[in-house]
C-alpha cells in the first residue's frame, strides 16, 4: 500500500561554508511523514534539528549555506524547483513554523492582531477586514479574549505570545506544522498549557506536525513517531513504542539513561561520556563511535539504515554482529 | 539532634519599583542540614534566586535573620563577612556568563585563592589549581585556554572547580544544569554528588526542573511568589504533594514513559505581578479549589512529620 505522505525527504544534505572550515550541519537525511502524524525530532544542541526545519522551508541562508536534497516533496509538489515568489506563496500557507522563542518571533511595532491578519490577508483571498476578523477568531480559538487583538506583543506574558505565535501559525490551516521547541522558554505550568492547546488544535485541523524538541517526555506526550538525530543525521526511528520500549540505538540508549527518573529517585545517571562532535570535522562512519560503549573497527566504515520492522529502523552497524544487544531492556 | 549548617528565619527581600513594593521574597523559613541537598523549586518570578542570593549577602536583606553555623550573618561587617563567605559559594546558571572571557581558565580558579591571600607562591597555586582541574574533571591541557574555547559543560566545570578553591562548606547552585544538553547535565549532576560525598557539602539547589530537584535533594521546598507553598523530603513530597499548586506542578512534568496515563492538573492564568500583593493566598487566583478562607494568605502549618504546607484546604482536619 502507498502511503500518504505529507512531506518526503530524500538525502537532504546541509553545510554552511565558512571562513573556518565547513560545518556539516545534517548529512543526508532522509524524511517521510504520513498526513495527520505527528513526528518528535530529538536531538541535542547542534544535532541539526533547526537547520533540518529551516531548510524544509527553504529558508537556510545561501552563502554560507549550502542546501543539497535529492527530493523534498510537500504534499506531491516539488519544493526544490520553486522560484523564491512561489515559495513565499508556499510558507505560512502549506507549511509554517512555530519558533522556540516567543519574545523574538512577534513584530513589537504591530498588533497581534495585525500580525495574525497579515498571514491571512497574504495567502487566502479574503479582504484585510474579513482576515482581521479571523484573526480575532484565532486569537479566541488559542484562549486569548478577542478584544486584546489590538494589544501589542510586549502587553503578553511568555505564554500568550506563544499562543499568539501558534494562532500566526495555523491561520492558514497549514498541512504541514514545524514547531521548534515551543514549549522550552515557558514555565512548566505553562508548557503544560501551551502543549494542551497545541494537541487539541492539531485534533481538530489533522495538522502533520514536525516536534522538534530535547525534551523526550514532550514526545511521549504529543506525538506519533520518533526520530532521534545525532550530528546530522536520523540514527533511529519508529513508533513511540519502538523508540521508547524496544531502544535500538546506543546514542538513543544514552539518552534515556541521563534523564533523572522521577518515579526512582535513587537510580544514578549514566551520562554519554563525552562531547558532541564538532560539525566541521565529523568522525569517520558513524559519528557517535567515539562516545559508543559498544564500538568497534566496522562503527568506521560508512552506515546505512537497517529496518528492524516496518515501522523501526536503525542506523547502527553492531547489529550485524550476531546476538547484539543494548543494554536497556525492552518493556 | 540534627546538625543545622544554615537556618534562615523570616526573610524578606523588597525591592522598590516605580509601580510599588515588589515582594521578591516574602518572609521565608529554611533550614539546611549540613552534608544535606534542599531544593528549591518554583517557575521564574517566584523569588528562588533572589533567595540564593540574599543567603549570601550579594543582596541585603530587607529583614529577617541568616543563620549560618549558628552566626547571624547579616550583622556582620564587610570584613566579617569575607571570612564568612569562603565557606560560601555560588555557582551560577549560565556558564556563558558567569566566567571573565579575559581570563585563562587557570586565572579564573585561581582569583579567589589569590584575593583570599590563601596561598602566597606562584607554584602553589599552580598546584591548587591543577588539583581543582582534576577534582572536577578538567583536563590539564585547558590550563592556559579561554572560556569561549570551551562547551557549556565544561565551563560549567570551571564555574565548580572556583567555588570548590575556597573549600567551601555550602553552596549555593542556582539552576547549574539548566543551561546545558541531557547528556552534559547528567555529567553534571553526577559530579556534584560526587563533591558532595567526598567534602561533605552542603547544597541548596535552586531549579525549575522538578525530575532533577527529585533526583539531586533531600528536601525540597516549593516556592510561588515569594512564599513558601509546601516543604517536605522529597520522596514524601513527591509522593503526597498536598498544596494545590504542587499537585498541578507535579503533573505537568512531561515524562519520558509510555503508558504512564496521569491525570493532567491543569491551572489556569499565570504567575500574578509581586508589587504590593494582595494579603489574600498567593495562589488564589489560579487554584482550582479557591474559595473564601483564602482571602488570607495561609500560614505554613507541619501536617505531618516533616512537611509543611501552607494552604486553607489541608491541615488540622
Amino acid at each position: 500500500m502507498k502511503k500518504d505522505l505529507v512531506l518526503n525527504v530524500k538525502n537532504l544534505v546541509v553545510r554552511y561554508e565558512t571562513e573556518d572550515g565547513i560545518v556539516k550541519a545534517v548529512n543526508g537525511l532522509n524524511l517521510e511523514i504520513e498526513r495527520g502524524k505527528a513526528i518528535g525530532l530529538v536531538g541535542e544542541t547542534g544535532a541539526g534539528k533547526t537547520t533540518t526545519a529551516l531548510s524544509l522551508l527553504r529558508l537556510i541562508p545561501e552563502p554560507p549555506g549550502v542546501e543539497e536534497c535529492g527530493l523534498m516533496e510537500l504534499d506531491g509538489l516539488d519544493m526544490l524547483s520553486l522560484t523564491p515568489k512561489e515559495l513565499e506563496k508556499v510558507r505560512g500557507k502549506d507549511i509554517s513554523m512555530i519558533f522556540q522563542d516567543p519574545m523574538t518571533a512577534l513584530n513589537p511595532v504591530f498588533t497581534v492582531g495585525d500580525q495574525i491578519a497579515e498571514s491571512i490577508h497574504l495567502h487566502e483571498d479574503v479582504s484585510y477586514t474579513e482576515a482581521q476578523r479571523r484573526a480575532i477568531d484565532m486569537l479566541e480559538l488559542v484562549g486569548i479574549p478577542g478584544e486584546r487583538a489590538s494589544d501589542y506583543p510586549h502587553q503578553f506574558s511568555g505564554g500568550m505570545k506563544q499562543r499568539v505565535v501558534i494562532a500566526i501559525a495555523l491561520a492558514c490551516r497549514p498541512k504541514l506544522l514545524i514547531a521548534d521547541e515551543p514549549t522550552t522558554a515557558l514555565d512548566v505550568t505553562i508548557q503544560a498549557q501551551v502543549l494542551e492547546l497545541m494537541k487539541n488544535l492539531r485534533k481538530k485541523y489533522q495538522t502533520s506536525l514536525i516536534m522538534i524538541t530535547h525534551d523526550l517526555g514532550i514526545v511521549a506526550e504529543i506525538c506519533d513517531e520518533v526520530a532521534v538525530m545525532y550530528a546530522g543525521n536520523i540514527v533511529e526511528k519508529g513508533t513511540l513504542e519502538d523508540v521508547f520500549n524496544r531502544t535500538k540505538h546506543p546514542y538513543t540508549e544514552g539518552l534515556f539513561n541521563s534523564i533523572p527518573n522521577i518515579y526512582d529517585r535513587k537510580a544514578m545517571l549514566t551520562p554519554i561520556k563525552g562531547l558532541m562532535p564538532d560539525p566541521t570535522n565529523l568522525p569517520e562512519g558513524c559519528p557517535f563511535h567515539p562516545r559508543c560503549p559498544y564500538m568497534d573497527e566496522d562503527c568506521k566504515k560508512p552506515q546505512t539504515d537497517r529496518a528492524i520492522s516496518d515501522t523501526h529502523f536503525v542506523r547502527c552497524s553492531a547489529y550485524d554482529r550476531p546476538g547484539f544487544h543494548i543494554n536497556r531492556k525492552e518493556k | 539532634m540534627s546538625d543545622t549548617i544554615l537556618e534562615i528565619k523570616n526573610l524578606k527581600k523588597y525591592f522598590k519599583t516605580k509601580r510599588g513594593m515588589l515582594h521578591a521574597v516574602d518572609g521565608i523559613n529554611l533550614t539546611v542540614e549540613r552534608g544535606k541537598t534542599l531544593g528549591l523549586v518554583g517557575e521564574s518570578g517566584c523569588g528562588k534566586s533572589t533567595v540564593g542570593r540574599t543567603i549570601l549577602r550579594l543582596i541585603e536583606p530587607t529583614e529577617g535573620e541568616i543563620l549560618f553555623e549558628g552566626k547571624d550573618i547579616t550583622k556582620l561587617n564587610r570584613r566579617q563577612l569575607k571570612l564568612v563567605r569562603k565557606d560560601m559559594q555560588l555557582i551560577f546558571q549560565d556558564p556563558y556568563s558567569s566566567l571573565d572571557p579575559r581570563k585563562t581558565v587557570s586565572q579564573i580558579i585561581s582569583e579567589p585563592i589569590i584575593a583570599n591571600k590563601i596561598l602566597k607562591s606562584s607554584q602553589d597555586i599552580h598546584n591548587r589549581v591543577a588539583e581543582l582541574m582534576s577534582t572536577v574533571g578538567l583536563a590539564a591541557r585547558l590550563f592556559n585556554t579561554y572560556p569561549h574555547e570551551l562547551d557549556g559543560g565544561r565551563r560549567q566545570r570551571i564555574g565548580i572547580a572556583r567555588a570548590l578553591a575556597m573549600e567551601p562548606k555550602f553552596i549555593v547552585c542556582d539552576e547549574p544544569v539548566s543551561a546545558l544538553d541531557v547528556s552534559i547535565q547528567a555529567q553534571i549532576l553526577n559530579l556534584l554528588k560526587e563533591l558532595q560525598a567526598e567534602f561533605k557539602l552542603s547544597y541548596i539547589f535552586i531549579t525549575h526542573d522538578l525530575s532533577v530537584v527529585n533526583h539531586f535533594s533531600d528536601d525540597i521546598a516549593v516556592m510561588y511568589l515569594g512564599k513558601i507553598v509546601e516543604k517536605a523530603p522529597a520522596e514524601e513530597l513527591f509522593a503526597n504533594p498536598l498544596h494545590p499548586y504542587t499537585q498541578a506542578l507535579l503533573s505537568a512534568i512531561p515524562i519520558p514513559e509510555l503508558g504512564v496515563k496521569k491525570e493532567r492538573i491543569l491551572i489556569k492564568g499565570e504567575i500574578t505581578s509581586p508589587i504590593n500583593p494582595p494579603s489574600e493566598c498567593r495562589f488564589k487566583k489560579r487554584c482550582n479549589y479557591a474559595h473564601d478562607k483564602c482571602d488570607v494568605h495561609p500560614e505554613l502549618v507541619e501536617v505531618s512529620t516533616g512537611h509543611f504546607v501552607a494552604c486553607h484546604l489541608v491541615g488540622k482536619q
